[in-house]
């Protein structure tokens, strides 16, 4: 719900760092329509060649990347149009590490938009329903570090309106208590029907390792089980600071958000289609992990 | 003459009566009772909710009281169950919003049209019974209070159940005839062991919404209206004003026009789970004896 609005970090491109971009995401156009891998593969030399084209774009993006400054939420804006959206999201994601793919999830690039929305069907991809915070995939041992969500098409007046919260500030006034009961392995993670892993995964909501300069966490709020009921009011009272801490961006097109989805939870309200167009909201979205 | 009421619904294989996106479908599996010669058959079932259906709401249904009351519903006195129970009459209300529903309750304004959907929402509030009203129905039925165990809302909603998922601004089941706070504060100066509802809930209808469901998000003048009107109810939740004085709250309690502005003989007892922790919610199947 809208409490209240903040300004996320963001970088706009110049006109020089948009035209620079799309010359080099634009694929050579072929016959048929290069597969995710040949994207994939595609996308690292690409990041590669950028670097010195473009320093203080890459010098943005690759600072989430670093363990020891706050982690974060980066906006880009003025991104360029390009006729295969697949290779920019792609070579923003492999400036972060490797570009990653789930086993059981889907391909590199998922394409975020409504198919069909059923009453009582639970908020994904692919359909247009309000999503709760959450991290993405959080039924898997290993959940991706980073989330990048790239808007193709998206009318503001439609809503679709991206939520965010960060763990950091989401815990400033959360009790020790509950604190305590977030980091016992007591919390259920069950795996959506597209799924075609593990069907659960138990973890901790909230980790953190003894040189880890900040929280990890693991959400789903529409689907956590609990396996005690001190765990289930710690989660409560955690619900209940998101509430305060969360805020809402309009992703509008050509714009990305590249999330640490180890200490930064998204969401979405509800979208509607555009009374103008036949066009439902629609973001491309990829993982990527650092290169260890 | 004695005349008995099933006051329940039925718990089937079957969506229940709801705007839920969590999975809340029981499923059956048959058993060997027991494998010690004979061969009995037994149930099982998976994915039981305890708050769907007839069910009663306990102390331990709101976080902030978990640990005030009773650690399960089982250690509850029986005799909170039992007892002369007064049916108030408030299906007038329904009146107030009939014309926004077709006659099978579905919604009929389009969710674009932000002029009909504020007229819609300010209706809403005419769904409120406040002290006045609340009196006026009380004087009618002339019943002695300190005698009576609890009260039922009579709404006239049991009559739209039905065992199907619906969108929480799409059916008029969801949309109840709510209690003024300060009926709530009274009510809790009686010394009732409980109050029932034919309904989803006894709130403001408009906490269904919570901020973000397609028909506002494209509304802004109503998202915020919303916003708003949640904002002023947070913190004065009826459930908050009955529970923390444990008085329980039976929902979707089916009542029979027949019963409206009586005084019955009461009964709705849970089964006996003295599991601790388990103070949240607990399936009934209350019935009501009329004598006449």
């Amino acid at each position: 719900m809208l409490n209240q609005l903040t300004r996320p970090k963001t970088y706009s491109l110049d006109e020089n760092e948009c035209t620079l971009l799309k010359e080099v995401c634009s694929i050579p156009q072929e016959e048929s329509i290069p597969t995710q891998e040949t994207i994939v593969n595609m996308s690292a030399p690409v990041a590669a060649s950028i670097l010195n084209l473009m320093p203080t774009l890459c010098n943005e993006i690759r600072s989430l990347n670093n363990d020891t400054v706050s982690p974060g939420l980066l906006i880009l804006k003025n991104l360029p149009s390009v006729a295969d959206p697949r290779l920019l999201i792609c070579t923003v994601g492999s400036l972060l590490g490797e570009v990653a793919k789930f086993s059981g999830e889907g391909d590199y690039v998922i394409e975020i938009r409504e198919r069909e929305t059923k009453a009582g069907q639970r908020p994904s991809f692919s359909n247009a329903r309000e999503f709760f915070l959450h991290t993405d995939l959080s039924y898997v041992n290993d959940p991706p570090r980073f989330l990048l969500m790239h808007s193709i098409f998206n009318d503001p007046n439609s809503g679709g309106f991206s939520i965010f919260c960060d763990i950091e500030e989401a815990l400033q006034n959360l009790s020790s208590n509950a604190v305590a009961e977030l980091q016992k392995d007591q919390f259920e993670f069950p795996a959506p029907p597209h799924y075609r892993g593990t069907s659960y995964v138990r973890y901790p909501i909230l980790a953190r390792e003894e040189d880890d300069a900040f929280w990890k966490v693991r959400f789903r709020r529409d689907n956590i089980h609990v396996l005690s009921n001190n765990g289930m009011g710690a989660l409560a009272e955690l619900v209940h600071e998101f509430r305060k801490k969360i805020f809402e961006v309009t992703l509008l097109p050509n714009t990305m958000a590249i999330i640490d989805n180890w200490s930064f939870l998204h969401g979405r309200t509800a979208f509607t289609k555009p009374g103008s167009t036949n066009q439902f909201r629609w973001l491309n979205r990829t993982y990527a992990n650092p290169v260890s | 003459m004695k005349k008995f009421f099933d006051l329940s619904h039925a718990i089937r294989e079957q969506p229940n009566c709801s705007f839920e996106v969590i999975n809340k479908l029981p499923e059956i599996r048959y058993l060997e009772g027991g494998a010690q010669g004979s061969f009995f058959i037994t149930t099982k079932i998976n994915n039981l909710f305890f708050n769907i259906s007839t069910h009663i709401d306990f102390p331990g249904h709101l976080p902030e009281l978990r640990g005030k009351f009773s650690d399960s519903v089982g250690a509850y006195a029986i005799e909170r169950f039992v007892g002369s129970v007064l049916v108030l009459d408030f299906s007038s209300k329904l009146q107030k919003i009939k014309s926004f529903f077709d006659d099978k309750g579905k919604f009929l304004v389009d969710l674009k049209d932000e002029e009909k959907m504020m007229l819609f929402l300010k209706a809403l509030e005419k769904l409120e019974i406040s002290t006045s009203e609340f009196n006026e129905v009380l004087k009618i039925c002339s019943a002695s209070l300190s005698s009576l165990k609890g009260i039922l809302l009579y709404t006239g909603l049991s009559a739209y159940w039905k065992y199907e998922i619906n969108d929480a601004w799409n059916f008029i089941y969801f949309f109840n005839p709510f209690l003024s706070s300060e009926v709530c504060e009274q009510i809790a100066c009686y010394n009732f062991s409980f109050i029932g509802v034919d309904t989803s809930q006894i709130e403001h209808p408009i906490v269904n919404y919570n901020g973000d469901e397609t028909p506002l998000v494209s509304n802004p003048k109503c998202r915020e209206f919303v916003i708003e009107k949640l904002n002023a109810i947070n913190g004065r939740l009826n459930h908050k004003i009955l529970l923390e004085k444990d008085i329980l709250i039976y929902e979707n309690v089916n009542i029979p026009p027949e019963v409206a502005n009586c005084v019955v003989d009461f009964s709705g007892v849970p089964l006996n789970f003295q599991i601790e922790g388990m103070n949240n919610n607990a399936l009934a199947r209350p019935y009501a004896v009329l004598v006449s």
